[in-house]
């Protein structure tokens, strides 16, 4: 799967490639608790995962060079002027927030923050007013920043009220609902939120904290670099910036740090499956910028590098197996890839329609053969490794097992064969997949796991089919034997020209190329007329996410929070959503050209939307409650069909086993959300 | 004797400052007419309407287009190429850093290839037919039917991976265990160079030797070269410096061309061989939509050609004294 953006709030692209991805670190919610009151201190995990076992930290040889690839130049140091994955690499050794996750379980610990408690003020949960205040202690025996200065209370109020001025773009989101920030009565701090937000620990205490010593004097954090001064960017992390290249190399030196650097110790990771503690082990992290994928990758084989950020690519995954110094470690998908459809557009519109686009998607030709089984199957919009969000949590099933998840597979007479009488009577007869069971095109469906129904219950269109009379179905090599009208009229006609689909040259992507290809060939045999047109990504983003320009096009997400509520929010939510009744500005058309991650236009009309489900999972503090609301909007635009999940990654890691161990595996994004968690553990072998 | 006058020289430069007027505003043009906005990828969901404004006012979006034009102009002409948003940086200063690795890489490249392919050129056109000629200029057509990454990964296979004789990234070694010197910064960079300028030469001479080869054999039959023999000059004074010296007209133009050419190769080359130039900050600036760099970067190169095609005009008056510009004013 390639081509993909990152959905955290806080947005990390990857540059240069096309292909984006990851952000580090912003922190989320955890602790028992009623929806009134929240205390966290240093928690247990509970969860039964089985991660890479470890040995304990006294035992750990320590020392050495870890050598680390990237693809995209690091090109600031500066962590809020930037978005970009490939600085947060650097930055993330740097900066400290106050809330940690651990990357097993999913669940928020303290970092420099020792405890908090939330208090709800407002029960009406009315926004622009004081509504949450949420009390905390910040940690300040032992830690001291990378340049020896002491660290103080003052450096958190410092950071909240310098971040709530200045307002960088990438944290818009986590700074939205901050009221302020004060010293407190019975605790060091007060933040008051001005609404609930249940994963305040991920989105408000994962902001970086920084150094008034080096900041208070930056009036415009845009024009800030830290590399240009005296010592580089200045954090509570364990690494130091010894040497910057950007173009071509960095150095992050953990000895500097030795014996400074405590976070690490904190019990919590040595209760967490597969979580040493007490590093980082290594004495520094060199990083080598390469210009091409082609180049990186031989450097790894080459033994230039010992890892590099992200997965490798399939095409090297036999290569790696078959050597003696490469391991691939296993991971979770952070992400899905999608095919999404404007429900602004007619048929696109109607919730029946573009469930018929699933059934003519053929799963299996994509995950087996054309991914070579390093993929599964897609359905949800939250990837199979954030189990406590999927809707099968509810009852109990096994993650992407059972029917209820293949309520839009590929309908086939035969392997690779649509059923195209079917998927015909689907429409003709006014079927729609609702959320309640029945058969659907001859495919027992069970029901919705979590009771949940689509927005629509019936078509909007009443479809039919006659003599193929449109262009594109009449020029065909499919040769179909009938076309659809929707309320009569060709489709060609009500939508003016046939549903083109937005994709990336076959050389950039080639096995998406060749998907869609085979979907298309599937609906056209139906009598759907489809073409494609060919764009570049840039061109794609600009088209589908800012001016909406689009019928449907092929993208994917990464990093999308284990906690849903921001994900949903941000691209499920009609809020994020362009709506085309407002001009950016004046002699515009009423769209603005803004990048808002819903180009589906999902939640703006009444019959397809999640926006109250979404609403009610962001402001529920409790955390079981809240993953109940957030399966229940997953499952909600699963049925509603805006977006379809084409697939999850079958993510490999290859590390350098050779001389290296200590990497945690079976987690998430093993190579690159969760690289830090790597980089504190990994270490020599004997 | 002066074979170019100061007038001629005058009005030479100010046609140039003209057309790289004229580039500019293209460049201001083009990226503005580019679909979508400029600011788009700086904004983000979850951004506030002042958030956005700001972005607009920091860019000076909120300007008439007129004022943004001569704000552009004023600001090119005095050196002021604005800052990028994907460096958070200067771009002069990315220019700075970033131009003299590309010149250094493909000045030599230039270099060795205008002495290697005119002077096969003027061999093979002197003995134009022979069985010499006809195999060197087969082979070298092979050559240039070659694409120049797939050379560079040839030689990157053989020279590093299969004998690991030179590094196959970067312009110096990246974590030195050695300190830096004159001697060992002169040394590293050749030693990092090598493999690039061994892959752009192997094929790049071959375009000066094209033009050369033709002209050559032209020459041949004029009446000076004919003179030159009756004069009883050896054969090998006659071919230098009575008939290669006219050939070389063409070559100096082509020799324009060929810089336009060499920039274009340089966004491969490198991106192959990782060497921080402006070849890479093309392809990123273009696809991130940095358009401060992307204009920055355009215009530079644009200057280059601009400058090239003034040096190639006073280049002629030597290679040919019977060139003479504005003598008659």
């Amino acid at each position: 799967m390639s081509e993909k953006q990152s959905g955290s709030s806080r947005r990390r692209f990857l540059q240069g490639t096309g292909v984006a991805a990851v952000s580090a670190g912003l922190a989320g919610c955890s602790g028992e608790g009623d929806s009134e009151t929240e205390t966290t201190e240093e928690s247990t995990p509970t969860e039964d995962q089985t991660p890479t076992e470890v040995g304990d930290a006294e035992d750990i040889p320590e020392g050495g060079i870890f050598n680390f690839g990237m693809g995209t130049a690091p090109n600031t140091l500066n962590d809020l002027a930037s978005s970009s994955a490939y600085v947060g690499v650097i930055t993330d050794r740097i900066y400290e927030s106050g809330a940690a996750i651990d990357p097993v379980n999913f669940e928020m610990h303290p970092n420099v923050f020792t405890d908090w408690e939330a208090e709800v003020l407002d029960e009406t949960g009315e926004t622009d007013q004081p509504n949450v205040e949420i009390g905390f202690d910040v940690r300040t025996d032992g830690l001291t920043w990378n340049d020896g200065t002491e660290f103080t209370v003052d450096d958190v109020i410092f950071t909240y009220n310098y971040l709530l001025e200045q307002n960088p773009g990438g944290f818009a989101a986590s700074l939205a609902p901050i009221e302020s920030v004060e010293e407190g009565d019975d605790r060091d701090c007060l933040m008051t939120l001005n609404q609930p937000n249940g994963t305040f620990a991920y989105d408000q205490f994962g902001l970086p904290i920084l150094p008034r010593h080096r900041w208070e004097d930056v009036d415009d954090y845009q024009t800030y670099e830290p590399a240009d001064t005296d010592f580089g960017p200045v954090g509570l992390g364990p690494g130091v910036v010894t040497q910057y290249n950007p173009d071509t190399s960095v150095e992050v030196s953990f000895a500097e740090r030795e014996g400074e650097y405590n976070l690490s110790d904190l019990d919590w990771r040595s209760e967490v499956p597969g979580v040493i503690p007490g590093g980082p082990f290594v004495d520094a992290m060199r990083i080598r910028v390469y210009s091409s994928q082609s180049a990186l990758h031989q450097a790894l084989f080459e033994g230039d590098i010992d890892t590099l950020y992200e997965n490798i690519r399939t095409s090297r995954i036999q290569d790696a197996e078959d050597s003696d110094r490469l391991e691939l470690l296993d991971g979770f998908d952070t992400g899905y890839g999608h095919y999404s459809f404007n429900t602004r557009r007619t048929p696109l519109d109607d919730t029946a329609f573009r469930q018929v686009l699933g059934f003519a998607y053929d799963d299996v030709y994509w995950t087996e053969q054309l991914q070579r089984g390093y993929a599964q199957e897609g359905d949800f919009v939250m990837p199979p490794g954030y189990t406590a969000v999927r809707p099968e949590t509810d009852s109990d099933q096994e993650v992407l097992e059972g029917s209820a998840t293949q309520a839009f597979s590929f309908r086939q007479t035969s392997p690779s064969v649509p059923d195209v009488e079917g998927i015909r009577s689907f429409l003709t007869e006014g079927q729609i997949i609702t959320g309640e069971g029945g058969t659907y095109v001859g495919q027992e469906y069970p029901g919705s796991l979590t009771g949940v129904t689509a927005g629509q219950s019936e078509p909007k269109h009443d479809y039919s089919f006659g003599s193929v009379e449109s262009d594109v179905l009449v020029n065909a090599d499919e040769e179909p034997d009938q076309e659809i009208r929707i309320d009569g009229e060709l489709l060609t006609d009500v939508h003016d020209g046939p549903l083109t689909m937005l994709l990336s040259p076959a050389q950039e992507a080639p096995q998406t190329a060749q998907m869609v290809d085979d979907w298309i060939s599937s609906l056209r045999q139906i009598g759907i007329p489809v073409d494609r047109e060919v764009v570049s990504f840039n061109t794609r983003v600009q088209r589908a996410y800012g001016s909406e320009d689009f019928d449907m096009f092929t993208m994917g997400w990464v990093n999308l929070s284990p906690f849903a509520t921001n994900t949903l929010y941000s691209l499920h939510h009609s809020d994020n959503a362009d709506d085309h009744s407002v001009a950016e500005s004046e002699g515009d058309d009423d769209n603005t050209d803004t990048l808002l991650n819903n180009p589906m236009g999902y939640g703006v009309f009444e019959d397809a939307g999640a926006d109250d489900l979404i609403d009610e999972a962001r402001t529920t503090l409790d955390p079981d409650e809240r993953n109940q609301v957030s399966r229940q909007a997953v499952e909600r635009i699963y049925l509603d069909f805006a977006t379809m999940v084409t697939g999850y990654e079958v993510t490999k890691w290859p590390v350098n086993s050779a001389d290296w161990t200590g990497f945690v595996e079976n987690i998430p994004g093993p190579g690159s959300t969760y690289l830090g968690t790597q980089i504190l553990q990994v270490h020599r072998n004997e | 004797m002066t074979r170019i006058s100061g007038t001629y020289l005058a009005k030479r430069l100010v046609v140039s400052y003209l057309t790289l007027l004229v580039i500019m505003t293209l460049l201001f043009v083009l990226l503005r007419s580019m679909p979508g906005s400029f600011i788009s990828s700086m904004i983000t969901s979850g951004m506030t309407a002042e958030q956005i404004e700001q972005i607009r006012e920091t860019w000076g979006l909120n300007e008439p287009l007129w004022k943004q034009y001569l704000d552009f102009m004023i600001n090119y002409q005095t050196g002021n190429f604005g800052r990028s948003p994907t460096y958070n940086a200067p771009v002069a200063d990315l220019m700075i850093r970033r131009m003299p690795r590309t010149l250094i890489l493909f000045g030599a490249t230039f270099l060795i290839g205008f002495i290697i392919g005119p002077l096969v050129g003027m061999y093979l056109g002197w003995w134009r037919g022979t069985k010499k000629d006809k195999s060197i200029f087969s082979t070298s057509l092979l050559l240039y039917s070659m694409p120049s990454f797939w050379i560079s990964w040839l030689f990157i296979w053989v020279f590093n991976y299969e004998f690991n004789l030179l590094p196959s990234a970067y312009m110096f070694t990246q974590f030195p265990e050695f300190q830096w010197t004159a001697v060992t910064v002169m040394r590293d960079v050749l030693y990092h160079i090598a493999l690039p300028i061994m892959s752009l030469t192997f094929i790049g001479w071959v375009g000066a030797m094209l033009i050369m080869r033709p002209t050559m054999n032209q020459v041949t039959d004029e009446g000076y070269v004919f003179l030159a023999r009756a004069k009883g000059l050896s054969e090998r004074t006659v071919m230098i410096k009575h008939a290669a010296r006219n050939a070389l007209i063409p070559v100096a133009t082509g020799a324009v061309v060929g810089l336009a050419f060499l920039i274009d190769g340089s966004i491969i080359i490198e991106n192959v061989f990782s060497w921080p130039g402006m070849g890479q900050i093309i392809v990123s600036s273009v696809l991130e939509r940095d358009f401060p760099v992307a204009q920055a970067t355009f215009f530079l190169l644009a200057v280059l050609v601009v400058i090239m095609r003034l040096l190639t005009d006073i280049v002629y008056t030597y290679l040919d004294p019977r060139i003479k510009f504005g003598e008659s004013e």
